[in-house]
C-alpha cells in the first residue's frame, strides 16, 4: 500500500519527478559508464600479453619498447641485428624466443614480421592462446604469407585467398606500397580484444622480400631461392618514381640489412625491432633482465611486460582517476537535486501528510514513503542510467574497437559495477534523510492541521 | 495492546482530566479542562470561534498530540500511557476524522482512499466489498468508484470522507467543521447523512462547528470556552 502511495504520489508530481530521474540517470550513466570503460580498458590493457617474460629491444625507453612492441605505437628508435637476436635465442636461461619486426602497414594496420613461433607462444588474458577463425598459419619459409587479425580481417573486408598490398610505414597514407610484392591471406585469427586484432603476421622472410624486392642488392639474397616471388618483382622494376623514393628511404634505414641476409634463412633473416622471450624458470627473469640491461658490447634494453604495462596504467591512470572523482561530484549533485525537489514538495504536500496522519499513519510511516519516493526514483533512474550506457556503448564499441583496439564490453553490469549500483542507492537513501525527516518533523509538530 | 477492555461500553468513550495545553511550555495555555468526558454514543456538538483551540483539542482527542498537564483517557484506554506509534495505531483503529475540506489523497481513487484508512488499521478483511458498501450507502455513484478524488465535487469529496472515516467502524468520530465547504442544500444532506452513518456504526461523534444552526442535530451542546475553565472550579459535564 505504501508503495502504491509512493508510486501515485510521484506520478501525480510526474514533471519534476521525470526530470529528476532524467538528471539522476545521467550521472548514473556517468558514473557506471566510466567505472565501466576503467576496467574494461585496465582489463584489457593488462591483458595484452601473457606468458612473456621478457621484452627485449635495443637500448633505449623502457615506455617507448612497450609502446611499439605491443600496442605498435610510436616508433622504433632503432633494431636488433640479426646475431644479437641469435644470442638472446640460444641464451641458456632462454626457452624460446618470437622475434617482432615493424615497419610496414596495410591501410593503417601495422603489420608484424615475425616467426612461426610467435603462434605457439604468443598468449593474451590469463594464459589463452592465438586460434585461428578461419585458415592455417603462414607456412615457416614463406614470404608471401600473411595471417590477419579479426579487426583487420573485418574492417579491410579480407578473407582467405585474398591478396593485399603492403605499404610502407605505418600511416593510412602511404606513398610507398609494396605493390610488386602482394601477399596472399592464408588465415584470421579468432578476436581476442588485444592489439593482435590488428594486426597483419607475416613472416620475416616476407618483410624483407618487400624490401629486398626493391632495392637493387635483392640478387644475392640468400633465403629467396625457392620462391615465387623472384618472377614478380622482375615486372615491377619499371618502377615509379614513387618507388624510388621509397627504396632510397629504405636503404639508409637499413643499411645492415645486408649482413642480416648472411644468416640463415630460417633463423631470422634481417634485423628485428623486439623480442619476446621466454624463460626456462621464471626467478630467472630479473637475472636475464640485469645480464642485458648492463651489457655494454650489445646494448640491449629488456623490460618485464607485466611490470612496464603497470606503470603505463599508472600514468594514464591519473587522468582516469580524475575523471572518476568528476563523475562522481555529477551524481553527487544530481542527489542534492532529487533531494531539492523533495524537499520542496514538502510544502504542497501538508494537506496530504495530514491526511495521511489522520488515517493513523505514523510519523516513522511517512519517513518510510519518503525514502521510498527516494528509492523508487532512483531505482528507475539506475536502470535507465545503465540502459543509457548499454545503449552509448552499443552505438560507441564499433568505433572505440576501430579506432583505440578497445574491445568494451556491452553489458556493464558486473559484481563491482552491482556494488556502485547498491552504494548509489544507499547515498540516495541517506540524502533522503533530509526530506524524510523533515516530514517527519513537521507532521509531529503540525498535527491535524486541516485548515490549510 | 489488547482491544477487549476498549470494547467495554461501561468505559467512558473520552476522559479528560486536568488537561491543560499550550502550544509551547512558556507560553500561557491555549484551553484548561479540569474535567470533562463524553460517554459512548453520544453525540456531541463542540461550539467554538476561531481561535478557541478546536483544531488542538481534536489533535488531543485523536491522539496526535499529548497535553503539557493532565490526562486523556480514549475507551479507557490512556494515552499519556502510549507510545508515539501505538498512539497512531490507537488512532487508525479507534478513531475516524473527518476535516473542512481536503480530506481525500487528490492522486489516489476514491477506493483506495477509503482503503487507505482501513490499511493503517490493519483491517482489510473484505476491504473493497465494505468501501463499495459503505459509498454506496453514503449515494456516491458507482462510477466515481475509480476516479482520482480530485476529480470529484466538493460534496462529493466530503462524503468520501466519511466513508473513510468510518471503514473501520471506529468508536469515536472526530468532525472538524465538514460541512464548511458546502452550500446550505448540500449542508443539509450531508449532515443527515453523517448522523445516520454514524448511528449505524455506533460510533461517539464530536462535531465541531462555528455554525450554532447545525446544533439542533446533536443531544449535546458545549461551548468549547465553557469547557476551558480553571482548575479549582471543577465542572462535570
Amino acid at each position: 500500500m505504501l508503495l502504491k502511495l509512493a508510486r501515485r504520489s510521484l506520478w501525480s508530481r510526474r514533471t519534476t519527478a521525470l526530470l529528476t530521474i532524467l538528471s539522476l540517470s545521467i550521472g548514473v550513466a556517468l558514473l557506471i559508464g566510466i567505472h565501466h570503460l576503467r576496467e574494461q580498458a585496465r582489463s584489457s590493457f593488462q591483458q595484452t600479453l601473457s606468458g612473456t617474460d621478457l621484452i627485449v629491444g635495443p637500448r633505449g625507453g623502457q615506455m617507448n619498447l612497450l609502446l611499439y612492441s605491443l600496442f605498435q605505437m610510436g616508433q622504433p628508435s632503432s633494431t636488433l641485428s640479426a646475431s644479437q637476436y641469435e644470442r638472446l635465442a640460444e641464451h641458456p636461461m632462454v626457452e624460446w624466443a618470437v622475434p617482432i619486426a615493424l615497419g610496414d602497414s596495410v591501410q593503417g594496420f601495422p603489420v608484424i614480421g615475425t616467426h612461426w613461433s610467435y603462434f605457439e607462444h604468443y598468449r593474451y588474458g590469463d594464459g589463452q592462446p592465438l586460434t585461428l577463425a578461419q585458415g592455417r598459419r603462414f607456412a615457416a619459409m614463406s614470404d608471401h604469407e600473411v595471417v590477419l587479425g579479426a579487426t583487420v580481417a573485418e574492417r579491410l573486408g579480407y578473407s582467405r585467398g585474398d591478396s593485399l598490398v603492403i605499404a610502407h610505414g605505418s600511416g593510412d597514407v602511404s606513398f610507398t606500397h609494396h605493390e610488386g610484392h602482394p601477399m596472399t591471406v592464408v588465415g584470421i585469427l579468432a578476436p581476442t580484444g588485444t592489439p593482435v586484432d590488428r594486426r597483419v603476421h607475416a613472416t620475416l622472410l616476407a618483410i624483407e622480400a618487400l624490401h629486398s624486392d626493391e632495392t637493387e642488392s635483392h640478387a644475392g639474397h640468400a633465403g629467396d631461392h625457392d620462391h615465387d616471388h623472384d618472377h614478380d618483382h622482375d615486372h615491377d622494376h619499371g618502377a615509379s618514381p614513387q618507388h624510388d623514393q621509397g627504396h632510397q628511404a629504405h636503404e639508409s634505414e637499413h643499411e645492415h640489412h645486408d649482413h642480416a641476409k648472411h644468416a640463415e634463412a630460417e633463423v631470422v633473416p634481417g634485423d628485428v625491432n623486439a623480442v619476446l622471450l621466454g624463460l626456462k624458470a621464471r626467478p630467472m627473469v630479473f637475472a636475464l633482465q640485469r645480464e642485458l640491461n648492463t651489457n655494454a658490447d650489445s646494448p640491449m634494453t629488456a623490460i618485464i611486460p607485466g611490470v612496464v604495462l603497470t606503470q603505463l596504467w599508472q600514468s594514464l591512470g591519473v587522468a582516469e582517476d580524475l575523471l572518476y572523482l568528476i563523475s562522481f561530484l555529477v551524481l553527487l549533485a544530481t542527489l542534492a537535486g532529487m533531494m531539492t525537489m523533495l524537499l520542496a514538495s514538502m510544502g504542497e504536500r501538508r494537506r496530504e501528510l495530514a491526511i495521511l496522519r489522520a488515517v493513523g499513519a505514523g510519523g516513522g510511516t511517512l519517513f518510510c514513503l519518503i525514502e521510498l519516493e527516494v528509492a523508487l526514483i532512483t531505482v528507475v533512474s539506475l536502470v535507465a542510467g545503465v540502459a543509457l550506457v548499454v545503449l552509448g556503448l552499443a552505438v560507441a564499441q564499433p568505433w572505440l574497437a576501430a579506432e583505440f583496439g578497445l574491445f568494451i564490453a556491452i553489458n556493464p553490469i558486473s559484481t563491482q559495477t552491482a556494488y556502485l549500483m547498491v552504494g548509489i542507492l544507499a547515498l540516495a537513501l541517506l540524502m533522503g534523510l533530509v526530506p524524510g525527516l523533515a516530514a517527519y518533523r513537521r507532521t509531529v509538530a503540525e498535527g491535524l492541521n486541516s485548515g490549510v | 495492546m489488547t482491544t477487549d477492555h476498549l470494547q467495554d461500553p461501561s468505559t467512558p468513550a473520552i476522559v479528560l482530566k486536568d488537561v491543560r495545553f499550550s502550544w509551547a511550555q512558556d507560553q500561557s495555555p491555549l484551553f484548561t479542562i479540569p474535567d470533562w468526558g463524553l460517554n459512548r454514543g453520544e453525540r456531541l456538538f463542540l461550539y467554538g470561534p476561531s481561535g478557541s483551540g478546536k483544531t488542538s483539542l481534536l489533535n488531543l482527542l485523536a491522539g496526535i498530540i499529548l497535553p503539557q498537564n493532565g490526562r486523556v483517557e480514549l475507551l479507557g484506554q490512556s494515552m499519556n500511557a502510549l507510545s508515539g506509534r501505538a498512539r497512531d495505531r490507537f488512532r487508525a483503529r479507534h478513531i475516524g476524522v473527518v476535516f473542512q475540506q481536503f480530506n481525500l489523497i487528490p492522486y489516489l481513487s476514491v477506493l483506495d482512499n477509503v482503503g487507505l484508512a482501513a490499511h493503517f488499521a490493519r483491517d482489510t478483511d473484505r476491504v473493497r466489498e465494505r468501501s463499495l458498501e459503505l459509498l454506496r450507502r453514503l449515494d456516491l455513484p458507482e462510477a466515481h468508484d475509480h476516479r482520482p478524488a480530485s476529480h470529484l465535487s466538493v460534496g462529493q469529496q466530503q462524503r468520501v470522507a466519511v466513508a473513510r472515516a468510518l471503514i473501520s467502524r471506529p468508536e469515536i468520530v472526530l468532525a472538524d467543521e465538514p460541512t464548511s465547504a458546502l452550500d446550505s442544500d448540500s449542508r443539509a444532506a450531508f449532515m443527515a447523512l453523517l448522523l445516520e452513518q454514524v448511528e449505524a456504526v455506533g460510533s461517539t461523534l464530536v462535531f465541531v462547528s462555528h455554525d450554532r444552526s447545525l446544533a439542533s442535530d446533536f443531544d449535546i451542546h458545549r461551548d468549547l470556552r465553557e469547557l476551558s475553565r480553571p482548575f479549582d472550579s471543577a465542572e462535570s459535564r
